[in-house]
């Protein structure tokens, strides 16, 4: 269920990927649904072709990689135990593991900060906060390696770290003995004005579904874009930003620059069903990641070029972004 | 204008002995006084009075080429000689003859009955011409080469000739001496195509019936060519007959083709037609219906000709070619109103003025239309995607060639084109949103000027040397928005008026050829070309799709160089059966554009923002092996090269080897006249695999946690650490082909053959692409290749009348 949410990012992208992703759902009996549409189109005008076409699997020796810091952190100004740093670590392609790797014991802080007239950020020491791998009430045991909380979530809930609009954010990691810096900003959030259903389809299981729509008024700043994350009946226990579903608008911010938006979601959603939808304002170098981040998803074929994973952290053989989330929401009841 | 005294006609099947001594006869009593030269005029032409060109005509021990008017001349001391006419699958004609005074002479040969003696790739001049790195193949050849489903491709049979080289299975590209797949300059009757593939590059646009021949530059390029760093391919397309009407065509399992020619005004004008369609969505259907359902693929083109010989000195001829590419897909069956309709292709037109002013100077004049269009439309659930991009050409051209005597040779010319780019307009819908994107189109002159002196010393030496001089202007009307470096737009455009100037270039373009004969049989051969390119293709794959974008220079975008330099060493063997080349090149590139990995292309106003610059460079040895004659005709080519590509912002900044860099590339093509009724043809292939990018490492990010299923959620990423570094297995096919004609010897006008092929006779498992996938649900990582085209068997019937 969890690709349908990508259908809007691969709209993003060229649609001759899409194309190609219709051959190998041809040759790849696996592939999910809503590419079998595309398939039979391909299977149209290739199909004399490809009847006959192929998929085995090969052996093949891959030079050892070079392991790197992968850093997932968060910070948001609405839910303060989605305030999180994960550390990890790469490893082999053909490595017989497939949990992420946890870096444990690392040293995390996040420093807030203010922008200074000039052009400099000045850090406030006093509110510099030190993560750790807390036992957090509401965060599962088995999520707790690596990932590094504010203690004050256990201690004093009211206290603990939350996002300001406006100011800056310095991601500060020791770990394994070397040093890796991040800043984010947070941007003024946007109010949320509705969100409505419609568009009804039945379903792929015959159920009846509609979608959402977002309505909001895009600000007249350039460089302001906005993803959006939902909570709803499929994944309302999961935790984490990647437990929740989300989509991305399909054009950049230059093109609709002060607009009023409605922004209509391909999700599904049943009658009845509450959706806590929640709108991020962010940076453009923290949109560019996660834009390289769906890119990295959606890239094989042979049309394809690779995409590396974009990077905001500073440090060497590091990987990752810490992105500032200034969040709007809104829950509703689907009609 | 010279007008020459005296003209004869001869038709090569019906020169009796008789008529030779009328005709010397004639030429004794019409000599009034001797002169201490004299001028010969031969003009060739076939049975349809088409002219033939690069009909070979040899004078004692003066060797002429026809040239596109089917003509050649000569200044000659007058006396007695043998007169030898040789063209490709015509019958030789001899003749001897006495000269006394300025003379014409018109030959109409005789088609070859026998294909014995076929020629295979016409490179007869192979040792004696001033020209490296250029081969022919005729449209016979083309049809006798086994080919895939049977469809007849001259873009896929010249890269079995060294240093052309596919990108693969099913792929449009084709890579000229490390060049890239935009790196050619294709030519359709002297017209630039911009796309030549339909259906993503499984064919070209190119319809068998309606080829004459194709030509290929790989090195050395004349100064009369520019505009591409690479190379030249230019395919001729047929004139029609003459004398009476024709129809041929073939019917095959995807495709059929048609091809009418009539004369307009008998032995003065005539006129050719030929068209395609394909209906791969109609077979489809038959094999899978519930599969294919409403949806469809198709394309067709069709060819158009008229030339009209307004006298002895004149001819006009005009071209065209319209081409649709158009894919369907409907669907609605589970509620999400899929629909997907794009639609691509070229028009193209020329008019072209061909005269000749007296025995020397002869001009051609011409103008070029130009246009290519893509329009896409895409809606799916919510989402509508609507994508239009396109390119219009109008150009002026004008080539001069002044034969001052048999040691030199001079051409000179110029060229305009007007170009008008569409880089692509569109927009998305989701739901009620859109989101717009209109790119401003861009303008450009594109202008070159050359002269070129083709001068032969001696018996030993022959020096081409030519200059080349290009220009490049974008001009307005266009507005331009600024973007900062984090891609963010700063607020402020530029407004260009119309006409106005954005971004000028202008570069000489050296050429140099150089030949030194050995011997008869034997001789060495130099080169240097400086190529300038001034339009480049933004695509973010590997492949070419319609939807790559031409864009011009610009302040940001600079102009392509290339340089190459090439030597070469050619001999022939038993009476020029055999023929062989060695050829050696050094090629740098440099402001070659790519995209950024990851890039946004469409929709995106500041594609510019997106690329990144590099450099090239390639070198390789080329041998080429061909038995010309005989009953086993062929050839075997064999490439050992080496091509990188450098960028700053890829692979930490060091070289890396190009996707298409082939270590080890061998062809080999083999014809066998079985019978009169049965031929044999066998082509063999051998590439090193491709270079490709794969992971060499992963991790999970964007995690979460279930905890129904107590599992943590996450997404497997690919960790990337050098550019091309793994290689595809190497890429190895065999195809044959058996043609039967019925009745070979039939003096009747209906003829018809079958031909049979079969492709990928050995069932070799090439791969079209490999892929890692690691797949968290069955936690298992696997190295996938897929590939595209068993052996399959086709067969084709031809038939003409």
């Amino acid at each position: 269920m969890k690709r349908k949410q990508w259908i809007l990012d691969r709209f993003h992208n060229s649609h001759f990927p899409l194309l190609w992703r219709g051959i190998k759902g041809e040759v790849n009996k696996q592939k999910a649904n809503y590419e079998r549409g595309l398939t039979k189109w391909m299977a149209a005008g290739v199909a004399v072709l490809l009847l006959v076409g192929c998929e085995k699997e090969i052996d093949i020796e891959l030079k050892p990689s070079n392991p790197q810091l992968i850093v997932e952190g968060y910070i948001n100004n609405l839910l303060p135990e989605y305030n999180y740093v994960v550390l990890s670590r790469s490893q082999d392609f053909f490595a017989p593991d497939f949990q992420s790797i946890p870096v444990k014991g690392a040293k995390v802080t996040i420093t807030e900060g203010e922008l200074q007239p000039g052009g400099t950020i000045s850090w406030d020491v006093a509110n510099k906060t030190t993560m750790s791998e807390a036992n957090v009430p509401n965060v599962p045991v088995n999520f707790r390696n690596g990932v590094y909380f504010d203690p004050r979530l256990i201690t004093s809930p009211g206290l603990s770290l939350r996002g300001q609009p406006g100011k800056y954010y310095l991601l500060e990691i020791d770990a394994e003995g070397k040093q890796y810096s991040a800043i984010t900003h947070l941007l003024p959030p946007i109010p949320v004005d509705s969100v409505t259903s419609g568009f009804p389809f039945t379903d792929e299981d015959g159920v009846a579904k509609v979608r959402i729509t977002n309505h909001y008024k895009d600000p007249d700043t350039l460089g302001n874009r906005q993803l959006y994350y939902w909570r709803f009946r499929e994944n309302r226990d999961n935790f984490g930003w990647g437990g929740l579903n989300r989509s991305r608008a399909p054009g950049r911010d230059d093109l609709t620059n002060g607009e009023y938006i409605r922004l209509t979601h391909p999700q599904g959603f049943a009658a009845g069903d509450t959706v806590n939808y929640f709108m991020a304002s962010v940076t453009v170098d923290v949109w560019n990641f996660w834009d390289s981040f769906n890119k990295v998803r959606d890239n094989d074929g042979p049309f394809s070029t690779p995409v590396s994973l974009g990077s905001t952290i500073k440090g060497t053989d590091v990987l990752g972004c810490f992105s500032g989330l200034s969040l709007s929401g809104k829950t509703v009841v689907v009609r | 204008m010279q007008h020459f005294p005296l003209s004869f006609v001869f038709i090569a099947q019906q020169i009796p002995m008789r008529l030779i001594t009328i005709v010397l006869v004639l030429l004794f009593m019409a000599s009034g006084s001797l002169q201490a030269q004299v001028r010969v005029q031969v003009v060739v032409t076939g049975p349809g009075q088409q002219p033939l060109r690069q009909a070979q005509v040899a004078l004692r021990n003066m060797n002429l080429m026809t040239d596109s008017l089917g003509m050649a001349n000569a200044s000659i001391a007058p006396g007695q000689y043998e007169l030898l006419v040789t063209a490709f699958r015509y019958d030789t004609l001899r003749l001897p003859i006495i000269l006394t005074n300025d003379t014409t002479l018109y030959f109409t040969l005789r088609p070859n009955a026998k294909l014995m003696n076929e020629v295979v790739v016409r490179s007869s001049r192979n040792v004696a011409e001033n020209q490296m790195g250029r081969q022919t193949i005729s449209a016979s050849q083309l049809r006798r080469l086994p080919v895939l489903l049977g469809e007849i491709d001259p873009l896929k049979t010249i890269t079995l000739l060294p240093g052309i080289k596919s990108g693969g299975e099913a792929s449009a590209g084709i890579y000229v001496r490390g060049g890239g797949p935009d790196q050619n300059l294709v030519l359709m009757d002297g017209v630039p195509v911009y796309n030549p593939n339909h259906l993503l590059g499984f064919f070209s646009i190119f319809n068998g019936e309606a080829i004459k021949d194709v030509e290929v530059f790989k090195g050395g390029m004349p100064a009369e060519y520019g505009g591409r760093l690479s190379s030249v391919i230019a395919i001729n397309t047929r004139e029609g007959d003459k004398q009476t009407t024709k129809v041929s065509g073939g019917i095959g399992l995807i495709s059929s083709r048609l091809s009418v020619e009539t004369p307009i005004v008998k032995n003065k004008s005539s006129f050719i037609i030929s068209a395609r369609r394909t209906y791969i969505d109609q077979v489809a259907r038959l094999l899978a219906k519930d599969r294919v359902g409403n949806n469809g693929y198709f394309f067709y083109d069709v060819n158009a000709k008229a030339d009209y010989i307004l006298n002895a000195n004149n001819k006009l001829n005009l071209v065209f070619y319209a081409g649709r590419d158009n894919f369907t897909f409907v669907n609605d069956d589970d509620g999400r109103n899929r629909t997907f309709n794009t639609n691509w292709g070229n028009t193209l037109g020329g008019l072209n003025w061909q005269q000749q002013l007296g025995s020397r100077l002869q001009q051609t004049t011409g103008l070029v239309y130009n246009n290519f269009g893509l329009d896409s439309r895409f809606g799916f659930s919510t989402l509508s995607f609507l994508f239009a991009s396109g390119l219009r050409d109008y150009q002026f051209k004008t080539d001069w060639q002044y034969k001052s005597n048999e040691k030199l040779q001079l051409r000179w010319g110029a060229q305009y084109i007007w170009h008008r780019f569409r880089p692509g307009a569109g927009g998305i819908t989701s739901g009620v949103q859109q989101f717009k994107s209109q790119i401003k189109d861009q303008y450009a002159h594109e202008a070159a000027a050359y002269a070129s002196a083709d001068w032969k010393p001696n018996e030993k030496w022959g020096i081409t040397a030519g200059l080349r001089y290009s220009y490049f202007n974008q001009v307005g009307p266009t507005e331009k928005i600024l973007y900062g470096a984090d891609g963010v737009p700063t607020g402020e455009r530029i407004v260009f008026g119309k006409g106005q100037s954005i971004a000028q270039y202008h570069y000489p373009e050296p050429r140099l050829n150089l030949l030194y004969r050995l011997s008869e049989q034997a001789s060495l051969k130099m080169a240097y070309t400086q190529t300038i390119q001034y339009l480049q293709l933004a695509t973010t794959s590997s492949a070419t799709f319609p939807s790559d974008l031409w864009l011009p220079a610009s302040e940001l975008i600079k102009p392509g160089k290339a340089q190459q330099i090439s030597l070469g060493y050619f001999k022939n063997f038993r009476n020029n059966m055999y023929e062989l080349s060695v050829e050696t090149y050094y090629k740098t590139l440099t402001n070659q554009l790519e995209f950024r990995p990851g890039a946004q292309l469409l929709l995106n106003q500041n594609l510019e923002g997106e690329m990144i610059f590099g450099s090239g460079v390639a070198y390789g040895m080329e041998l080429f092996v061909q038995k010309k004659t005989g009953r086993l005709t062929g050839w075997l080519g064999y490439t050992l090269s080496r091509t990188e590509r450098t960028f700053a912002e890829l692979n930490q900044g060091k070289a890396f080897p190009y996707r298409y860099d082939r270590t080890h590339d061998l062809s080999l093509v083999a014809n066998y006249t079985l019978s009169k009724k049965w031929e044999f043809s066998g082509v063999f292939v051998y590439g090193t695999g491709n270079a490709l990018t794969l992971p060499t490492g992963r991790f999970g990010y964007s995690i979460g946690y279930n905890p129904t299923a107590q599992q943590p959620l996450f997404t497997n990423v690919n960790q990337y650490t050098a550019i091309n570094d793994y290689r595809m297995p190497a890429y190895h096919r065999l195809d044959v082909s058996f043609t039967y004609t019925k009745r070979p010897d039939s003096k009747k006008k209906y003829k018809s053959s079958w031909n049979f092929s079969v492709y990928n006779l050995y069932n070799r498992y090439n791969p079209f692409f490999i892929y890692l996938d690691a797949d968290t649900d069955t936690q298992t990582v696997k190295g996938k290749q897929v590939f595209l085209f068993p052996i399959i068997p086709s067969v084709t019937w031809n038939f003409k009348w």
